[in-house]
């Protein structure tokens, strides 16, 4: 969706709806309504409007399934003799609508059962390609309401002289299947007059099939695609003309997946792999490389990360999303700062209507969501809300650092979980104002730590996270060529994480009553970090089919509150019945001698233009450039931080695309981007104590790392019958320079470093996705990475800690009119420790590979607005493991979900 | 179950793009020439009860070593030590909890000794000294009780120190006598540097680990007089490589190798012999 607005720039065709309508439908049967929505101009939403005779309009919201591709389905009770009529037309974020299909004073008409509609017979349908045709089974007939006026263009959006829109807007209000000659349009240049099919009764000749056809022919062509096969085989314009697409899940295909929260959607996507550690915390692997930090995660557009780790709440519900949108390497250049190893944009449904769903299951499981929205005149409130609770699965840890080789404790993991997710908005809309927007939300996590803080299993560690986010927002269009927009935002994050370090009842010292722990020993980090930023930026349509965006956005990131409190000494490891202040501990909000830390605030500044350049039809450039300056701290010769400087991070990026023709897009594109250390890699100091060794400690020497990515591929769409087929396979190189990685020499604490001669991963991934009809489909994805530390020696490079392979599959279809199956298939290749460090190399372990099968029966809508669901995942109750941080103490690997079952109802007001 | 199948097709087709780090490959180039010999009749025996816990001629020729590589510089040392958690049995490939008398190849000590932790030199105070030995023996097990998760702090000492430990005692008491060179540290110790102690060590001790906290930062510290070992690469392993090869221990199999009691323990857990 962010890119729906530089694609608004390309001038290029008309927004039309490509679709099919069919002769006639069965009544008392459901009827499926899908096309592409073509064109540059971005869509809130796209409705059809559907009616019986003499009746009024019903509007529908049609789902998007994936890429342009939108679909509804006419519920069985609209589908009466003697037939329906409909249009379909595109709701602009200021509320004005655009004609997609016909016109809603011209709709198209499909005939239902044996009635006849007023007028039918007195005219024969002509063919699409304009010749005169019989009426029959694979013709859609389609006349004019007499009793409806003529359409009139102003119901359109203007075309501009000279633009190629303005033909096919010419075929779009006098579709081809009317039999009515077409009144040229008004606006038509001379040299299109040229090209439009002679108007009449009389058939237009075919064009000579050597003649190259011209943009505006193609996709008069595709618009006209009822011919032949029916099918319709481009990309998405979107795809035709961006060098660097991200994947999109959308909320239908989130549904048929099966999964449940972001980081179960993040899993299958294509050169992704989403593990958790033994704290619970999920960690995405991108192209093989994994770094909490280097992944950002937007939330409608503001970051989720935390400004003092970087980690990002992955446990967000999709229910109440509408799409989730990954790209793979450094983005475009409007995103960031923090676009390193990819971006996740999540964005809320703010479709209007009500939604709901409630879910319950194993081990507890209950969660409940909303999402509604209505607009009211040049208003739009929106709002929605997840509530999840569970007491988690439950799997036994075979080992930990409190288990000897003769002597074990039974443990388990524990995934107890309660969150919280409320947003709510207001958008108002004028010609004069632009679209203002003001929103909030409210994210709570409050969970137990899967095993434990490190390398104990802790049941008793309690960990909070909450988050407020809010953004007040203005976009306006000045001109046909220029819109400014600018946002103003906060990001309120506080965590308290309570750890459990030993089991209750340990006693340090045998005979020393004073260093036994009744709750054993614990320790409390909170954190608050804000961020306070402002975001302004510029797009103009440039002459010579150019597309500029230009702007900045500053941000102040500070540490509001740090603690690091014990229930024991440091040092004497005596016990203290009250959580204190840990001794010795320097906060990152101190810089030891009673004034500010100087990593506890942070400003930043960065500057982006890019420029999207479409010298031919199937040509695109996009060259763009981000300057990003960092206040970083610089330590002192004992390494203490003194003092502050500004780096400045430059992030190019170029990329073309190439399309031939209109099934096929050809990318490479090349990216650069910049990432200072987190806040938590330069000065977190936690105590120095024995309970503690192997605890992370920042460097306050550490400098930025930079990634530079190139990546190649293609996209093609393949009409199959009536099948669609998509493949699409991508091949990559990312080499990090500095890489900031903590890899442990000493057993000791465990500080992060900037790895030497840095981090490189090479690799491809594919997919193959077989749209059979809006019920069935396939689709499979492969990834293979091989990523290398290249500060080791060379028997020691290879990074294995993530998957190198993976391979995901799914497969969605009917069991008769009202019930649906889907099963979703993970395999992940075996994984094995990393060499960086002979600790590494000692420690060594083995994760089987593992194929993790979930399956869901589920509903079609039921009186049009209730949908059942069973969903069972990791059926075959596989057990797998994701790897700890000490796999020589926590041996068994961090146990993974075991089968799990769901049983879902979802609602639509 | 067809699609099933195709996964698992392609998962097996898969495995030739699977590859992964040779943990075997030796960490020196001449992994088979003979250090020294383990004396005849004796073993080594390098699991963590006997590393952590007793005396171990691993952890005591590494520290002689480190004693050794300074003796002819301008910061000779009192003594050395090492902690038992630098001495490993894993081994690249193989455990080996056991190394039976004969000889004693390179490669096998560099997987015993296999940090690379660089060795440099300090002084300490008489109390500094005194702590730092309480903190090594206070973890240990009194007599009676298993060697459950034996402490790597425990530490192994050069041939200057003798160090007597009662484990009946509380933590932080257990330091019966110490001295060093002949001379009893005492305690509580006398100021410094009216007395100091030279001290030879690894990083990983001087950076505060195993708990360590009263040794920590003094190799930063200009006062403490800090050096760095010079020769072979100032590495643990390759110094004790070195000082081996030039020991009498390179020489019989009847002179070779053999834990010394430079540490006596008394009311102490006693650590059996290792399965291999």
């Amino acid at each position: 969706m962010l890119l729906l607005p530089l694609a608004a720039s390309f001038g290029a065709p008309r927004s039309a709806f490509l679709h099919r309508p069919p002769a006639e439908a069965r009544a008392g049967e459901p009827l499926v309504v899908e096309g592409d929505v073509t064109g540059n101009v971005a869509f809130s939403q796209v409705v059809l409007k559907v009616r019986g005779p003499n009746e009024d309009y019903e509007e529908l919201r049609l789902e998007l399934q994936y890429g342009d591709l939108y679909r509804v389905t006419l519920p069985a009770s609209r589908m009466t003799p003697p037939g329906i009529e409909y249009c379909v037309e595109g709701v602009l974020p200021s509320g004005e609508r655009l004609a997609l299909l016909s016109t809603c004073a011209r709709p198209v008409r499909v005939k239902i059962g044996t009635g006849a509609w007023a007028g039918e017979e007195k005219e024969p349908a002509k063919e699409p390609n304009g010749k005169k045709g019989k009426k029959g089974r694979g013709e859609p007939k389609v006349e004019k309401p007499p009793e409806e006026p003529e359409p009139e263009t102003a119901e359109l959006e203007e075309p501009k002289p000279g633009k190629k829109g303005a033909k096919l807007e010419a075929k779009q209000e006098s579709p081809p299947e009317e039999p009515e000659p077409t009144k040229p349009p008004a606006k038509a240049t001379k040299a299109e007059a040229k090209k439009e099919p002679p108007a009449g009764p009389k058939p237009a000749p075919p064009s000579p099939p050597s003649r190259p056809r011209t943009e505006l022919e193609e996709e008069l062509a595709l618009y006209g695609a009822e011919d032949l096969s029916g099918q319709v085989q481009h990309l998405e314009t979107r795809s035709l003309k961006s060098t660097l697409a991200p994947i999109v899940l959308t909320a239908e295909q989130l549904k048929q997946l099966g999964v449940r929260t972001v980081a179960e959607a993040l899993d299958l996507v294509p050169s992704l792999s989403v593990s958790r550690d033994v704290q619970g915390f999920h960690r995405v692997a991108v192209r093989g490389l994994r770094n909490d930090p280097e992944l950002l995660v937007l939330l409608d557009g503001v970051r989720l990360n935390n400004a003092y780790d970087g980690k990002a709440l992955l446990t967000l519900p999709v229910e109440t999303l509408s799409r989730i949108e990954v790209f793979r390497g450094p983005a475009t250049v409007d995103f960031g700062p923090g676009d390193f190893l990819g971006v996740v944009n999540l964005v809320t449904d703010r479709d209007d209507g009500v939604r709901l769903l409630a879910s319950g299951g194993s081990w507890d499981a209950f969660d409940a969501h909303l999402s509604a929205a209505r607009r009211s005149g040049a208003v739009q409130f929106f709002g929605s809300g997840d509530l999840v609770s569970q007491y988690g699965f439950k799997r036994p840890v075979p080992r930990d650092a409190f288990d000897t080789p003769t002597v074990t404790r039974p443990k388990f993991t524990r995934d107890k979980r309660f969150v919280v997710n409320a947003g709510a908005g207001v958008a108002y809309t004028s010609d004069a104002a632009g679209t203002l927007e003001l929103s909030g939300r409210y994210l709570l996590e409050d969970r137990s730590a899967l095993i434990g803080a490190f390398d104990t299993v802790g049941n008793s560690s309690r960990l909070q996270w909450s988050t407020f986010l809010g953004a007040l927002s203005w976009r306006k269009q000045l001109s046909d060529t220029a819109t400014v927009s600018a946002q103003a935002f906060i990001d309120q994050q506080s965590t308290d994480r309570l750890w459990q370090l030993t089991p209750a009842g340990y006693q340090v010292r045998a005979n020393d009553p004073a260093t036994l722990f009744p709750d054993g020993m614990l320790e409390e980090i909170q954190v608050g970090a804000r961020t306070l930023g402002l975001d302004a930026r510029v797009e103009l349509t440039l002459p010579r089919e150019n597309w500029l965006e230009a702007g900045l956005r500053v941000e102040e990131q500070s540490l509001t509150s740090y603690a690091w409190l014990t229930n024991y000494q440091v040092g004497a490891n005596t016990y203290t019945p009250t959580l204190a202040r840990a001794g010795g501990v320097v906060y990152p909000t101190e810089d030891g001698s009673g004034g500010r830390g100087k990593a506890a605030d942070r400003f930043t500044l960065g500057l982006f233009a890019q420029d999207i350049w479409r010298p031919s039809s199937v040509l695109s450039v996009q060259a763009g450039v981000r300057l990003d300056l960092f206040q970083l701290p610089v330590p002192d010769a004992t390494g203490k931080l003194t003092g502050s400087i500004v780096t400045a991070g430059l992030g190019p990026r170029i990329g073309v695309v190439l399309a031939p023709f209109d099934a096929l897009a050809l990318r490479l594109h090349y990216g650069r981007s910049v990432r200072p250390p987190t806040v938590q890699e330069l000065a977190e100091r936690p105590p120095n104590s024995d309970i503690d060794q192997g605890h992370l400690i920042g460097n306050p020497s550490l400098v930025p790392t930079t990634i530079d990515s190139v990546q190649g591929g293609f996209e093609y769409l393949q009409g199959v019958g009536d099948a669609r087929l998509r493949l699409t396979a991508t091949t990559f190189y990312e080499r990090l320079a500095n890489p900031i990685a903590s890899v442990d020499t000493t057993g000791n604490q465990v500080p992060w470093a900037n790895r030497p001669l840095g981090v490189q991963a090479l690799g491809l991934d594919g997919e193959a996705r077989l749209e059979l009809s809006r019920r069935a489909n396939a689709w499979v994805n492969a990834a293979w990475v091989r990523a290398e530390d290249l500060g080791t020696p060379a028997q020691s490079r290879l990074l294995t800690d993530v998957p190198q392979v993976r391979f995901n599959a799914g497969l969605t279809i009917p069991i008769g009119p009202y019930l649906n199956f889907d099963v979703v298939s993970r395999f992940a290749s075996e994984r094995r420790n990393d060499s960086r460090s002979v600790l590494e190399l000692i420690r060594r372990y083995t994760l089987p590979a593992y194929t993790v099968v979930t399956a869901q029966l589920r509903t079609e809508p039921l009186f049009d607005r209730v949908e059942l669901g069973v969903l069972g995942q990791n059926v075959f109750n596989v057990e797998y493991s994701d790897d700890a941080v000490r796999p020589d103490r926590i041996t068994g690997g961090v146990p993974r979900e075991s089968v799990l079952v769901f049983g879902t109802v979802r609602v639509k007001l | 179950m067809r699609l099933f199948a195709a996964t698992l097709a392609l998962a097996l087709g898969s495995s030739a793009c699977i590859a992964y780090n040779d943990p075997c490959q030796p960490l020196v180039d001449n992994p088979t020439e003979r250090v020294a010999f383990v004396q005849k009749g004796t073993e080594l025996w390098l699991d963590r009860p006997n590393a952590r816990h007793a005396n171990n001629a691993i952890g005591q020729v590494a520290a002689d070593a480190f004693s050794w590589i300074f003796k002819d510089t301008d910061s000779a040392v009192d003594f050395a030590v090492t902690n038992g958690g630098a001495i490993r049995a894993e081994g690249l490939c193989v455990t080996r909890n056991i190394v039976k008398e004969g000889p004693l190849a390179n490669g096998v000590l560099h997987e015993i000794l296999l940090f690379e932790n660089e060795v440099e030199s300090v002084d300490l105070s008489e109390q500094e000294v005194h702590d730092t030995f309480e903190h090594a023996v206070e973890k240990l097990y009194p007599v009676g009780n298993a060697i459950a998760s034996p402490a790597g702090s425990f530490l192994q000492v050069s041939s200057e120190v003798a160090l007597e430990v009662d484990c009946s005692k509380p933590a932080g008491a257990r330091v019966v006598s110490l001295s060093i060179g002949g001379k009893a540290v005492q305690n509580p110790g006398r100021p410094f540097p009216q007395v100091k102690y030279r001290a030879a060590m690894v990083s990983y001790l001087l950076g505060g680990g195993d708990g360590y906290s009263m040794l920590a930062g003094k190799d930063v510290d200009a006062t403490r007089s800090p050096k760095q070992a010079q020769r072979f690469g100032g590495i643990d392993s390759n110094i004790t490589t070195a000082y081996l090869k030039q020991s009498t221990f390179n020489q019989t199999v009847e002179a070779g190798l053999k834990s010394q009691p430079r540490v006596k323990l008394t009311n102490c857990a006693v650590p059996v012999r290792p399965a291999n």
